[in-house]
């Protein structure tokens, strides 16, 4: 039997960037409030306004708390603008694993928290 | 070790020959969200369409009068049901929500003043919560809340003294989460000496267990259809007739009325009354349908197949030992069991289950402040009915532990 994928339970079990940092530039929250899953990152930019470091906090499912380390992966480098537009389409296929409807809310958490929208 | 027998209830319900879950067989154990339905409620449904669709009251054609016969029939077996005094005292209603939301604006709205007091318990439904939160804040009432203990029973040593104040009870029978049957015949008995009238929220309890409204003296009983075999949309609201006639008009309208002018109106009396324009009426008869086809088994029946495996799972989850179970003791418990398996998030385990075919719920069903208490974001919830089995329990097992067993081997091959 499979649970998840390798790449969701490696970034589960092993976070990327997961924490504080110092001095962030900007804070994003978010919480998905029908099953309590919450995310925050900070973010430091660098003289162009790329993102040159990130930290994120959070408590939740598997796919959430994954996906925030896959998406914290994918920041570094570039613009905020760059990574608000990062399309759900894109970020689901990102996170290699197959998922209901309800589920992609949970994966999709960490993108629409950065993209300061509610989830749908 | 209680025994539970084999029946054939399962084929009744077309679901299960029907719906194959990736090639599986369905194991649903989500019963206390919504119930699957009969063949014979099915069939009452479509035949309501297909023989007797016409509306009622008005018609002086035959079918119009055998469709309000057959109406007026069905409120006398909900009555039966549950010991109503008189089919008057049955009001249909959307379901369990729309009932408390029609006590709230018809009886509370007219008769609690500013200050007045609300008893609720900290284990409602939001169903019983949110409506009382806005009829407060507009009449600037005041709730109250009858907190449970870590074995998930309310905590009645102080109730007398909680009453101070208080104008109106409600609470929930049987809880959505916990599980649990309250003491409601008791709770009632000391509100009422002190005549305050009690609401309570049966939505869980009527599937489950035999109700009496004459014997346990409450003041209104609402419930659901769809969590005791019946359709969705259709649902009950019980009253004493002291209370209905306290009650101002709910929803206003055609049916409810007596007579009409262009500036002024008068109104039916109940159940009319609280049954603006046209009623859900082939939901009414598949409801009548399934409460012919629970009194066909017997509600003991029912009853006690449901504890049997609650208690038979129970036993099952307790042998796991990352599973933590909340709520009482399985005697004190009807019809579902929430639960957290450690390290597991109840949504990934909700999906894990999922892909073997079993059906069940995670997260705050509804009852985030219940979870707030608990301390925990989230719960995994399994329900039974009556359809289910011993052998949905053990497949249910051995999937849990086939799914700890390979999230273990994931995280050590990992670390
Ligand atoms: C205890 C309780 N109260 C109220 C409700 C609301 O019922 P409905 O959604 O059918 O109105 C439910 C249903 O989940 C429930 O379990």
């Amino acid at each position: 039997m499979d649970l998840y994928q390798q790449k969701i339970m490696d970034h589960y079990l092993h976070p990327r960037h997961q924490g504080k940092i110092g001095k962030p530039t900007k804070k994003f929250t978010g919480e998905n409030i029908s099953c309590g899953d919450k995310v925050d990152f900070e973010v430091v930019l660098d003289s162009r306004g790329k993102i040159k470091q990130v930290g994120w906090q959070g408590s939740g499912c598997t796919i959430s708390q994954a996906a925030a380390s896959i998406l914290a992966d994918e920041m570094i480098g570039k613009t905020i603008k760059q990574v608000q537009s990062i399309s759900s389409d894109k970020f689901l296929q990102d996170l290699e694993v197959e998922l209901s409807p309800a589920r992609q809310k949970c994966a999709l958490l960490p993108l629409y928290t950065v993209k300061e929208e509610e989830l749908g | 070790m209680t025994q539970i027998k084999d029946n054939n209830i399962k084929n009744d319900f077309p679901i299960f020959k029907q719906a194959k879950v990736k090639k599986r067989p369905l194991v649903y154990l989500d019963s206390a969200a919504t119930s699957q339905k009969p063949h014979s409620v099915i069939n009452a449904v479509s035949d309501w369409y297909e023989r007797f669709n016409a509306n009622i009251h008005r018609g002086v054609y035959e079918l119009s009068e055998t469709a309000t016969k057959k109406y007026e029939l069905s409120r006398q077996v909900i009555a039966n049901f549950i010991n109503s005094p008189s089919s008057r005292q049955v009001v249909f209603t959307r379901g369990t929500t729309e009932g408390i939301n029609l006590v709230a604006e018809a009886w509370a709205r007219k008769n609690l003043r500013a200050g007045d007091a609300i008893l609720l318990t900290t284990m409602e439904h939001h169903a019983n919560l949110v409506p009382w939160q806005e009829l407060a804040q507009r009449k600037r009432l005041k709730l109250k809340f009858l907190e449970f203990d870590n074995q998930g029973e309310l905590i009645l040593a102080n109730l007398a003294k909680q009453l101070m104040g208080v104008k109106l009870v409600s609470l929930v029978y049987v809880s959505n989460v916990l599980g649990t049957i309250n003491p409601v015949k008791k709770i009632i008995n000391i509100c009422h000496q002190k005549k305050i009238p009690v609401l309570i929220d049966a939505a869980q309890a009527a599937p489950h267990l035999p109700i009496d409204v004459k014997k346990l003296d409450c003041d209104w009983l609402v419930f659901s259809g769809h969590k005791m075999l019946g359709p969705t949309g259709i649902g009950v609201l019980y009253g004493k007739r002291e209370r209905f006639e306290e009650m101002d008009v709910y929803q206003t309208g055609g049916d409810m009325i007596r007579n009409v002018t262009l500036t002024k109106s008068t109104y039916a009396t109940y159940p009319q009354k609280f049954e603006a324009g046209t009623q859900a009426l082939a939901e009414v008869v598949g409801l009548a349908e399934a409460v012919i086809y629970l009194q066909a088994i017997g509600m003991e029946r029912v009853s006690s197949h449901d504890q049997k495996l609650v208690t038979y799972a129970y036993q099952q989850m307790k042998k796991i030992k990352a599973v933590e179970i909340y709520g009482p003791q399985t005697i004190k418990r009807s019809g579902s069991i929430a639960f957290n398996v450690q390290g597991i998030h109840a949504h990934d385990l909700a999906t894990f289950l999922a892909d073997r075919g079993i059906c069940i719920r995670a997260g705050h069903h509804c009852a985030q402040p219940l979870h707030e208490k608990l301390g925990i974001p989230a719960s995994a919830r399994v329900s039974f009915y009556i359809y289910n089995d011993k052998r949905d329990v053990d497949l249910f097992i051995s999937a849990l532990q086939a799914i700890i067993k390979e999230w273990e081997s994931i995280k050590a091959r990992n670390t």
